[in-house]
């Protein structure tokens, strides 16, 4: 008997040192560093080959070269400021508001009945809809770019977590009337830890969409910010600044969802990801 | 802190020999779906009553009755006990660890002194006081009921509310839990309401069994142990009251 509870002990510290290198970072790096050489290496190649001229598909080279003229002038920095301030602000704003009303819409049946069409409906229209309004409602700079962020990203999470919480599982909610959490201290000892793990999936979401849209309201509503700064290039025909320009908003969305990716390695929320 | 130990509060003060919940004429439905009828139950001090019934019959029903959490339909339910429940599924909250699941259930009257004393004894007494920093998910499921009864020991409560607490489990490890549960027990002694659909576990745990009708259930029949909880599933007491209740169930 004493064996076979060790055994059942044994297991569980298994389970933990698994769990242990997943959370230490399980994912190897270079995989992905040798496919991206590998993209580097084709692209080069396509290039010397010469189909087609560099004002079409600029080489690496020259891209690099941009990449250092664009940094040297400060312009990039500034511009990727610019954006990720927007983003921030934006997203900032759809969280705080998107998270009391996802959990209005979770906790009250009644206002989920109301609202639910609502936000569906605003979820479905493509943020670039707004981009008339944006304009006439706002003008050009930081304010138009986001209002469009906000919208956005605001429906995706409020839907993402009113469906959390409607599905928290009522054993959850007794346990907690037993040991004393009612009303607001449900609120926040029950249902909040409960839908963390969701939340979080749902913030990486809308961080990513956030970033999609800054791009392009910038093009269309700015006159800085890294979407301008995409369409700058190519009314100055300046593919391999346009090229340079298109990296680095993917390395910073990269970027931003790996640091959203560490809240998942938060002790308290890991069991929402490893069932 | 009044709605902290809402649960724990009895209808009534406990008075040493007055049992701890009386029932009579309890009858209950959801909507018109008649679950139970003319329920007649009582539950004296320290004692292990078992109960025993088919699926839906009521169970989970007539337990959450004695907790006080949903009100009879009609007929009179008291209650001179605090009580503590261990759920049918899973009650632990996943995002806390062993210790602070326990610590749930800790006398919130008493100081944190008083509390981290409980809280290690607690950690002793269903040895996991190597794993009080692991979560739920890093547990095993007899590991997880063992934190769940860890938790309804821990505090004031003077009655064990079980809904079906072992049923989840492989026999190898309900049967060790069984004789964990039997020496918990005489450590911290509790009068306990056990619902379950295991007959020898009913037989091996309990002073007294109840075996319920069909839904909507009332009580079909009564069966007594000798007092004492160290019974083993080979005693002759055991195997006959099993045998009682095959042969009133005509198994
Ligand atoms: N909240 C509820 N609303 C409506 N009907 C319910 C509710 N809870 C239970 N029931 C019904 O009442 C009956 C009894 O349910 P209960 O959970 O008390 O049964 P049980 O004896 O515990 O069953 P089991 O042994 O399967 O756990 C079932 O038929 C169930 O469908
Ligand atoms: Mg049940």
């Amino acid at each position: 008997m004493n064996a076979s509870e060790a055994a059942v002990q044994n297991g569980a510290a298994e389970a933990k040192s698994a769990a242990a290198a997943a959370a230490a970072g399980g994912v190897r790096a270079w995989p992905a560093i040798l496919i991206g050489a590998l993209a580097l290496a084709i692209w080069w190649l396509l290039c010397s080959a010469n189909w087609l001229p560099e004002y079409v598909f600029p080489s690496p080279q020259s891209v690099a070269r941009a990449f250092a003229e664009d940094m040297r002038s400060g312009r990039l920095f500034d511009d990727a400021v610019v954006s990720f301030y927007r983003v921030t602000l934006g997203f900032g704003l759809a969280v705080a508001l998107g998270v009391p009303a996802g959990l209005l819409l979770g906790t009250r049946l009644i206002v989920r009945e109301g609202l639910l069409p609502a936000v569906n409906f605003f979820r479905s229209l493509s943020p670039l809809a707004w981009i008339p309004f944006a304009i006439l409602w706002f003008g050009i700079g930081d304010a138009p770019a986001v209002f469009l962020i906000f919208m956005a990203s605001f429906f995706p999470l409020v839907l993402a977590l009113s469906g959390a919480v409607a599905t928290v599982p009522k054993v959850y909610f007794q346990v907690g009337a037993e040991y004393g959490y009612r009303g607001a201290r449900a609120l926040w000892y029950v249902t909040l830890p409960a839908i963390l793990p969701q939340l979080i999936t749902a913030l990486r979401v809308g961080a990513g969409l956030a970033w999609l849209v800054v791009v392009a309201a910038e093009m269309v509503a700015g006159r800085e910010g890294l979407g301008f700064a995409i369409w700058d290039a190519r009314n100055g025909l300046r593919i391999d600044l346009l090229v340079c320009r298109m990296i680095t908003i993917g390395c910073i969305g990269i970027t931003i969802d790996l640091a959203l990716l560490q809240l998942t390695r938060l002790n308290c929320v890991r069991w929402g990801y490893e069932r | 802190m009044d709605d902290q130990i809402a649960t724990l509060t009895p209808d009534l003060p406990a008075a040493g020999h007055l049992p701890l919940i009386s029932a009579r004429g309890v009858c209950h439905a959801y909507g018109a779906f008649p679950v139970l009828r003319e329920l007649r139950l009582e539950v004296a001090p320290g004692e292990f009553l078992a109960v025993v019934g088919p699926s839906g019959c009521g169970k989970s029903t007539l337990l959450s009755l004695m907790a006080g959490t949903r009100q009879p339909g009609s007929g009179s339910l008291l209650r001179r006990a605090a009580t503590r429940m261990v759920y049918q599924q899973d009650g632990l909250f996943p995002w806390l660890t062993t210790a602070e699941n326990i610590a749930l259930g800790l006398d919130p009257q008493a100081g944190p002194a008083a509390r981290a004393r409980c809280l290690d004894e607690m950690l002793e007494l269903v040895r996991l006081a190597d794993f009080r920093h692991h979560y739920p998910h890093q547990l095993s499921g007899g590991m997880r009921r063992r934190v769940e009864l860890a938790r309804v020991l821990a505090g004031p409560a003077d009655l064990l509310l079980m809904d079906e607490p072992f049923s989840a489990l492989d026999y190898q490890t309900r049967r060790r839990m069984h004789r964990e549960l039997q020496s918990m027990l005489a450590s911290y002694p509790r009068a306990v309401v056990l619902v379950t659909h295991d007959i020898e576990e009913a037989a091996l745990l309990a002073d007294r069994i109840l075996l319920l009708s069909d839904r909507p259930a009332t009580v079909r029949s009564e069966f007594h142990l000798p007092a004492g909880r160290s019974r083993a599933i080979g005693d002759r007491e055991v195997l006959e009251v099993v045998a009682r209740i095959h042969a009133e169930l005509a198994l």
